[in-house]
């Protein structure tokens, strides 16, 4: 099968339960490697350069609970690409999270609570900000709203939409047409991929 | 009804750690609340010595072992250089010397503190180079994986695989009297238990999540180690190094009793035992008594520590603070003219839940509800609004500490305040209750049909595990799968088959189409009205509102928001014209409606507003009107 994910857009991919979404964002972001072909991104093949990835991509997971490490609060979780990257003073680091944090509408009293200490739609803002840090070109999400309620399924739809508004290309994985209907630019079913 | 009015405010569970209850004699009782009953569920006093007994566990070890290291310091110090003096040789246990003397004549209180000193350091050393060496080998292990983890987990199991006692023996015998030979001796051979803890525990967050997202953006081995795995196993390493160090202080004192370990010059407790074995024959017990006395306090109270560092993890919730409720009295008789009562009537019901920091959530604020025979309710809401804690109360399952007001009757009976047994009276057979969870609802390890037919027989009900799967839509050979092999669809029609089994009255389903898709989402719903259309209460407990657009089951719908209902009313009324803001942008939040995001978070329910109103939302996004 071939997909072609557009920079500045969400593209919604579907399919039923078990048809093979969850396998396809790892081979996609590179954490699995496919039994044959490619993944490219850019002209460029996704590779680790001294066994390091280069970032260019970013996955959103289903479950927020299991994406974030359960003994930092979120400002950490928050930072940690910055920290990763390694470039930027604690001053500057503190001013970018403090942003991020606002951006996506988490008040800065949750920042010091832990995952178990905040609900399932807050920790995945989270999870939106840590990814807005990490700022990858194309950011694939694995179910990213099916943890959520409907309150916090339409904000989290509308951060993503923003990121692609300034060029990220996001892949939207969604059982939910419905949703994919009412939020992606164009709709793709998994089924219709193979070639 | 002629029972006695229960007390009002008694938490829904008698939690002996809710001080006040528990301990409240009614003089205190009267003082916080004005309207008291006869207490029906008063706690009988020994059950508040549990607590006090519980810290005693934690703090008695530690107590312990500080008051053995003051001794082991202080006393050498306080008592300087000893000298021989053979005119004391061999006094009891006196006066002038507490715990008698040694046939050198010198005072056993004082050698027996030097002996624990010599013997701590040594087994402080070991411990610590041994759990260093282990966590180094683990990490490596966990972290580069493939042929060197391979390596260094064959090297660790055959070193555990030694005789310890053997090796020690042999190392020592080369080096007679070497310290730097006894602690490598220790050391050497104690570092693959806490291996293996430390490179189970890494490899369990390797394959996380947020280790492959921290790959992604760049991170590098190092980087993962240092800031997920190596936290996520020191705990355990830490709690290895302190069960090492009485391990290594018997170890120390075998070989030194063998005559292998330090000379009487700097005698370790084991030396001394050595050289009490003379003099125990002559009828001087107190020579062996002394330093085995130390050496076994000393080891039952770091064992003791290891138990409160292991098991003694904060996270037990205890509200202290003023206490959160109103005086508030639960209406008398029923308020509404209908001929046929509810099956659940809920009445300016308040639960407030104790956080650890000392505040209250204010999960129910003045709730009312009916739940009937026949009819289906969906009570909809935010995530954290609430809903599942007003679940959990039904059932008599509120977590323990919390407070509570109002008027629960179930099936005619007044069960605020009501005792465990009260509840478990009802559960299951008048209110069901499929939980959120799933297939966690079950034994991982057994197959699902024999766990149903458990509760149907614990139950005592005439009901088939064959007939229940039909009536929740499972194949037959369902029952022979393992919960894990259940998808989330079957899971959840499992759950639900479980709560029926005692053909309960009420069936509360606390999410049950929680990451379903809209298809099964649908299906669930579908098979819960069919229940409800059988004659039983169902109360669905949901945010997905659009599947209850899309399958209209409900009859009756009640918005939560920040613990309070603040809309109620016909199902298909409410999703069609919802009259108060937060239902509006509810539905309007919808994919079909639009997606509109409703504006910043919910209001925290430690500290909700008076008055609910989108007003007050907390936070802003960028996204509002996007």
């Amino acid at each position: 099968m071939s997909l072609t994910v557009p920079p500045g857009r969400v593209l919604g991919l579907t399919g039923p339960s078990a048809s093979g979404k969850s396998s396809l964002a790892r081979i996609l972001t590179g954490l699995r490697p496919p039994e044959a072909g490619t993944v490219v991104v850019d002209d460029l093949p996704v590779s680790t350069r001294r066994g390091r990835m280069d970032g260019r991509l970013g996955l959103l997971h289903q479950s927020p609970g299991a994406a974030t490490d359960p003994r930092m609060p979120l400002r950490r979780i928050i930072a940690e690409p910055f920290a990763a990257r390694g470039r930027s003073r604690a001053a500057e680091t503190a001013d970018r999270t403090a942003e991020l944090a606002r951006r996506v509408g988490l008040t800065p009293d949750l920042l010091d609570r832990y995952p178990d200490q905040v609900s399932a739609g807050q920790l995945q803002r989270a999870c939106v900000a840590r990814a807005l840090a990490a700022a990858p070109a194309y950011l694939v999400c694995d179910e990213p709203t099916a943890m959520l309620d409907a309150a916090s399924t339409a904000t989290v739809a509308h951060l993503l939409s923003g990121l692609a508004a300034e060029g990220v290309g996001v892949l939207a994985i969604s059982h939910d047409h419905a949703l994919l209907r009412a939020w992606a630019d164009e709709v793709v079913d998994l089924g219709d991929l193979a070639d | 009804m002629s029972e006695p009015v229960p007390d009002p405010t008694s938490p829904t569970s008698s939690d002996p750690l809710d001080s006040q209850t528990a301990l409240g004699t009614p003089d205190t009782r009267d003082t916080h609340h004005a309207v008291t009953g006869p207490s029906a569920d008063a706690v009988p006093s020994p059950a508040v010595a549990r607590p006090r007994r519980r810290r005693a566990v934690r703090i008695l070890p530690a107590a312990t072992l500080a008051a053995l290291v003051a001794y082991a310091v202080l006393v050498p110090w306080w008592a300087g250089t000893q000298t021989a003096d053979f005119a004391r040789a061999l006094l009891p246990p006196g006066p002038g010397q507490w715990f008698g003397t040694d046939h050198s004549g010198y005072d056993l209180f004082v050698r027996s503190a030097e002996g624990l000193r010599v013997s701590l350091l040594v087994a402080l050393v070991c411990a610590v180079v041994a759990t260093v060496l282990g966590v180094a080998v683990g990490a490596v292990a966990a972290t580069a994986g493939g042929r060197v983890d391979r390596l260094l987990m064959r090297t660790t199991d055959g070193v555990n695989a030694l005789p310890h006692l053997l090796i020690g023996v042999v190392i020592v015998a080369l080096y007679p009297g070497s310290l730097p030979a006894i602690i490598a001796s220790i050391a050497l051979t104690h570092w693959p238990q806490i291996a293996r803890v430390v490179r189970a525990e890494m490899l369990s967050v390797r394959s996380s999540e947020y280790v492959e997202a921290a790959y992604l953006w760049g991170a590098s081995r190092g980087q993962v180690l240092g800031r997920h795995l190596l936290p996520a196993a020191l705990p355990q390493a830490l709690v290895g190094l302190v069960m090492l160090v009485p391990h290594a202080v018997w170890h120390e004192s075998t070989l030194s009793f063998l005559g292998l370990g330090l000379s009487p010059d700097e005698a370790s407790l084991g030396t001394l035992l050595e050289v009490a074995r003379g003099d125990v024959f002559t009828g001087a017990w107190w020579t062996l008594a002394a330093p085995a006395g130390v050496l076994v306090a000393t080891t039952l109270s770091v064992a003791g520590l290891t138990r409160a560092l292991d098991g003694g993890r904060p996270g037990r919730r205890r509200g202290r603070g003023p206490d959160p409720l109103p005086v508030t009295l639960p209406p008398d008789g029923d308020t509404s003219p209908d001929s046929v009562p509810p099956l659940v009537r809920v009445r300016s019901l308040t639960l407030r839940l104790p956080t650890d920091d000392g505040r209250w959530v204010h999960a129910a604020t003045e709730l009312d509800l009916d739940l009937r025979a026949g009819e289906l309710t969906a009570l909809v809401g935010e995530s954290g609004s609430g809903k599942s804690t007003l679940a959990s109360a039904l059932c008599g399952l509120s977590p323990a500490g919390t407070r509570s007001s109002g008027s629960v009757v179930v099936d005619g009976r007044e069960m605020s305040g009501a005792d465990e047994r009260a509840w478990r009276a009802l559960r299951g057979r008048t209110i069901g209750l499929a939980a959120q969870s799933g297939a966690g609802t079950f034994t991982p390890v057994r197959r699902v049909g024999p766990q149903i037919a458990e509760v149907v027989s614990a139950l005592g009900t005439e009901e088939t595990v064959p007939e229940l799967l039909e009536r929740v839509g499972l194949e037959a050979d369902a029952a022979e799968l393992f919960p894990h092999e259940l998808s989330g669809g079957m899971a959840v029609r499992a759950v639900t088959a479980a709560a029926l089994a005692g053909r309960p009255r009420g069936l509360l389903a606390d999410e049950p189409t929680a990451g379903l898709d809209p298809e099964l989402a649908a299906q669930v719903l579908r098979l819960l009205r069919r229940v409800a259309d059988s004659g039983t209460a169902v109360l669905v407990i949901t945010h997905d509102l659009q599947a209850l657009e899309t399958t209209e089951v409900a009859d009756h719908m009640a918005v939560m928001y920040a613990g309070r209902i603040v809309e109620r009313g016909p199902a298909r009324r409410v999703l069609s014209e919802p009259e108060h803001p937060y239902s509006r942008a509810l539905t309007a939040a919808l994919p079909a409606h639009g997606l509109h995001p409703l504006p910043g978070m919910p209001p925290e329910l430690t500290d909700p507003p008076a008055d609910p109103s989108l007003t007050d939302r907390t936070g802003a996004t960028d996204v509002v009107g996007g």
